[in-house]
């Protein structure tokens, strides 16, 4: 095997890191979800301190890609949102943290 | 990015963050105040002659009063700027543990109290006689009791809230005993202090919690509007 193929293999790993999960504001948000077993919107964005504009956003692409379930109710009158991971998001997170523990961890000093 | 996500803190963090209002310290500082007033209250109308179940009439309802307003600012005030969780089973079975520890932790100090105070002088060893149980008896449980909230719940400064709701009763006995104060007196101090404390911290956690979350503006409900956008 030569050299560049080598290089290229190992780097294959880096590009098989899952960038929805990747980008910051969406990994504070599966992190907080992955650790409770729901929260509404004002509680994730008092969490994160993301704005309302940002976290609807990305919550939306979590949503089309099936990680994220949104529970969709009626406290009086008010609607309510509650957020929660699906099955898939929880692998998909646990999955994230493997591999980029493993990119880490490869990296040298 | 660090390569570190510590889940187990970001979950203890989570759920200390919803300890972090000042409604608890408040709460627990007026309820304690309520015990003084008790205190200072039924000992006065006791002295009037005024029926036990006259003062009950009068002593009882203010805590519920205190329970009552610790809901409403927790439903209308900080829930609405914090928003809702719901934890996982795990820290649900914690809470469970620590509803039903307390529980029996409680009942042992109602009783062991009461117990205590009516074995006094009825030919206990010389050492109890000498020392006025609910001198140590009170404090030792409340320290006990809210050391294991403090444990469960992780809210560190519920340990010394133990403290200070074991100290206004041998306070108030000990400045009776030693100093020229009234009874009156010396209960008010004993209480005014731990209460003032407890009451001051809550006030500005309060504040600096709706500074930090303020209420969210009418009309613009983020959940309606997530609604749509679904």
């Amino acid at each position: 095997m030569t050299d560049a193929k080598a290089v290229s293999e190992e780097l294959q790993s880096i590009g098989d890191i899952d960038r929805l999960i990747h980008e910051p504001a969406r990994l504070m948000v599966l992190a907080l979800l992955y650790v409770v077993e729901s929260a509404d919107f004002t509680f994730l964005m008092s969490q994160t301190g993301l704005t309302w504009g940002n976290l609807s956003s990305h919550l939306s692409k979590l949503e089309e890609a099936g990680y994220v379930d949104v529970e969709k109710e009626f406290k009086g009158k008010k609607p309510h949102t509650m957020l929660h991971l699906t099955d898939e998001g929880r692998v998909a997170f646990r999955e994230y943290r493997r591999s980029m523990k493993q990119v880490l961890d490869d990296l040298p000093d | 990015m660090s390569e570190k996500i510590d889940l187990k803190e970001l979950e203890r963090r989570a759920f200390r963050s919803t300890f972090q209002d000042g409604l608890w310290d408040i709460f627990l500082g007026l309820l304690l105040l309520n015990i003084g007033i008790g205190t200072i209250v039924g000992g006065m109308l006791e002295e009037a002659e005024v029926s036990l179940l006259r003062i009950m009439l009068m002593i009882v309802p203010w805590p519920f009063l205190v329970l009552i307003a610790f809901w409403a600012g927790k439903k209308f005030i900080t829930t609405p700027r914090m928003g809702l969780v719901k934890f996982g089973p795990q820290r649900r079975a914690k809470m469970k543990n620590l509803r039903a520890v307390l529980f029996v932790s409680v009942l042992l100090l109602v009783v062991m109290f009461f117990l205590g105070w009516a074995a006094m002088g009825n030919g206990l060893p010389w050492w109890v006689n000498e020392i006025p149980l609910p001198l140590y008896v009170w404090p030792a449980q409340t320290i006990v009791v809210f050391g294991l909230a403090a444990y469960f719940l992780d809210v560190p400064r519920f340990y010394a809230y133990g403290v200070l709701y074991g100290l206004p009763f041998p306070a108030g006995m000990l400045l009776v005993k030693n100093t020229d104060l009234t009874v009156l007196g010396s209960v008010a101090i004993a209480y005014s202090v731990p209460v003032g404390v407890m009451v001051l911290i809550g006030v500005i956690l309060f504040v600096r919690f709706l500074r930090q979350y303020p209420a969210p503006a009418e009309g613009s409900i983020p959940e309606a509007e997530f609604h749509d956008g679904c």
